[in-house]
């Protein structure tokens, strides 16, 4: 088991590492995200404050469930995607992937994971500061109860697995010539999205919250992140880790068959 | 077209364009590589509609008065990305030293900058802010007179300076520092973020911040509101251009000065 983590462990370093080498771009880019969340913060303060609607959740819930997104976009397919397999495939590097010792749906997989967890990682710091020390209604604010801390923490971690396979998704369908980079680059703002990246799910129309509970992408983000916002019981849990559960072997087989299928049909360039 | 016009700054940068636009043509998935960036394009807004569809109208501001305004901010940005595309690439130019070969012809350099880049999935944008403000003019029953048209083309186009000045001192700071300009997102696409809530009802420091430092409610809010008739000063509509244009130059003066300052690191 040691030595068959251990390329995908130094893979994860090496992510790591390479996060935290441009420490100037890595504070104008912390510090464009907390400002641009605090914008998002106060448009849907305004709403709450002199609009004459209802929403089932409370604005500190529903500010303190923007905050969180900020960080765990960084989990999410899309924001911030790592471009090497992207570029691989359409340069034609992706033969030197295809003589590693290791298998390729994995080694991509593992790859995006690290990745996002090193951007995750590397972003929570300075993001949980300054929303905790914004005051009022519009700031973070703690969980209800450590259980609930607990629930978001482990659900948001087997989010990543499903995350992981949408992204191994896009990466399928950017391998598929015949169909062109487009239809994966729209399949990420769409998973974004319905993982709740424009609005919080629970703002959305009453109407179509039953949807957007049991579709795939919610369980990535928006689903976890009721949890540490206390604007979900934990008798949800069990429901949350099952639609991750079977969205993800969903996700995961569909890749692994479709980068198999393209990969039998691949024809390298070049001597 | 005659020769002189081809030479001039202005005919240089048409050529750019169209064969930018040609190339880009060439492919036969064009139509369907414009489709992501339609897809965000056309999604983003939808926060402040589902807002409203929550929360109904705030005071005398309902949606189609935010979607105006943002509609407005929208057709500018995507403007200034069609046209100065460029410049917004200007800092890889700096950090490869590609920028030396720019130096070394004898036009323009602005205007070569600018055209070294067009994308036509920036149509994107364009289109969409243009549909989006034409069909909140009429929901709002807009009076569009002579004057009134006039003033909302003369804000656009002085909309379109101001982005292109935001692009513009990203570039010039690139010069100085080898550090990614992410800072600038909140200025470009950060600015029709806060279009999407009254400025009245902002805090006071973020309402300024994009009134006078980028001045983004001066050439979408007050153009609107002297069209609509929403209770604010016609001569504040008219200053969108010449205010913006002013922001342009400063920025403009703030590049050159970096151009002056530039080192080269090729050999």
């Amino acid at each position: 088991m040691k030595t068959r983590m251990k390329p995908y462990l130094a893979i994860f370093r090496q992510k790591l590492l390479s996060g935290l080498q441009y420490r100037a771009g890595y504070w104008g880019t912390t510090t464009t995200h907390v400002v641009w969340v605090y914008m998002r913060v106060v448009v849907v303060a305004i709403f709450y404050r002199y609009g004459s609607g209802q929403a089932g959740v409370t604005l500190s819930q529903a500010a303190t469930m923007i905050w969180l997104q900020e960080m765990a976009l960084n989990l999410m397919p899309g924001f911030g995607v790592d471009f090497s397999v992207w570029n691989k495939i359409s340069k034609g590097d992706v033969g030197y992937d295809l003589v590693r010792p290791l298998d390729v749906y994995s080694h991509w997989y593992m790859s995006a994971l690290s990745d996002k967890l090193a951007r995750f990682l590397l972003a929570i710091g300075p993001v949980v500061a300054f929303a905790l020390l914004t005051p009022g209604e519009i700031g973070l604010h703690l969980s209800p109860s450590p259980l609930h801390l607990l629930a978001g923490l482990l659900t948001l971690a087997t989010g990543l697995i499903l995350s992981c396979a949408v992204i191994c998704l896009c990466y399928a369908a950017q391998m598929d010539v015949n169909v062109g980079d487009a239809p994966a680059r729209v399949l990420m703002i769409v998973s974004q999205i319905l993982a709740g990246s424009l609005l919080p799910l629970q703002l959305w129309p009453d109407a179509m919250q039953a949807f957007l509970r049991w579709q795939p992408f919610a369980a990535m983000m928006d689903l976890p992140l009721r949890f540490f916002a206390g604007s979900a019981a934990l008798e949800e849990l069990p429901r949350v880790l099952l639609s991750q559960a079977v969205w993800g072997v969903l996700i995961w087989r569909l890749g692994r068959a479709w980068i198999g299928r393209s990969l039998r049909r691949l024809i390298l360039q070049g001597g | 077209m005659s020769e002189t016009f081809r030479q001039s700054p202005l005919g240089l940068w048409t050529r750019y364009m169209r064969i930018h636009a040609l190339s880009q043509l060439q492919y036969r998935g064009w139509l369907l590589a414009m489709l992501p960036s339609l897809v965000y394009v056309v999604t983003d807004p939808l926060d402040a509609v589902l807002m409203f569809d929550r929360f109904g109208a705030l005071g005398d501001w309902t949606a189609s008065r935010i979607l105006l305004v943002y509609g407005l901010a929208l057709l500018c940005f995507g403007l200034a990305e069609l046209f100065f595309r460029g410049i917004d690439y200007f800092p890889q130019l700096v950090r490869t030293g590609e920028f030396d070969r720019l130096l070394l012809r004898p036009r323009a350099l602005l205007f070569q900058a600018a055209a070294l880049r067009f994308h036509l999935n920036r149509l994107n944008r364009v289109v969409a802010g243009l549909l989006l403000a034409l069909v909140c003019l009429r929901a709002e029953g807009a009076a569009l007179s002579p004057a009134n048209a006039a003033m909302l083309i003369l804000a656009v186009i002085g909309g379109t300076l101001a982005y292109a000045g935001v692009l513009l001192i990203a570039a010039a700071a690139s010069f100085f520092t080898v550090g990614d300009s992410e800072l600038i997102n909140l200025f470009t696409n950060g600015s029709y973020q806060v279009a999407k809530a009254p400025p009245q009802l902002l805090p006071g420091w973020l309402r300024r911040a994009f009134t006078f430092l980028m001045p983004m409610f001066l050439f979408t809010y007050y153009p609107a509101a002297a069209v609509c008739g929403w209770e604010e000063s016609r001569v504040l509509g008219w200053l969108a251009l010449p205010l913006c244009a002013a922001f342009f130059g400063l920025s403009a003066l703030l590049w050159r000065f970096g151009v002056r300052h530039y080192k080269s690191a090729g050999s």
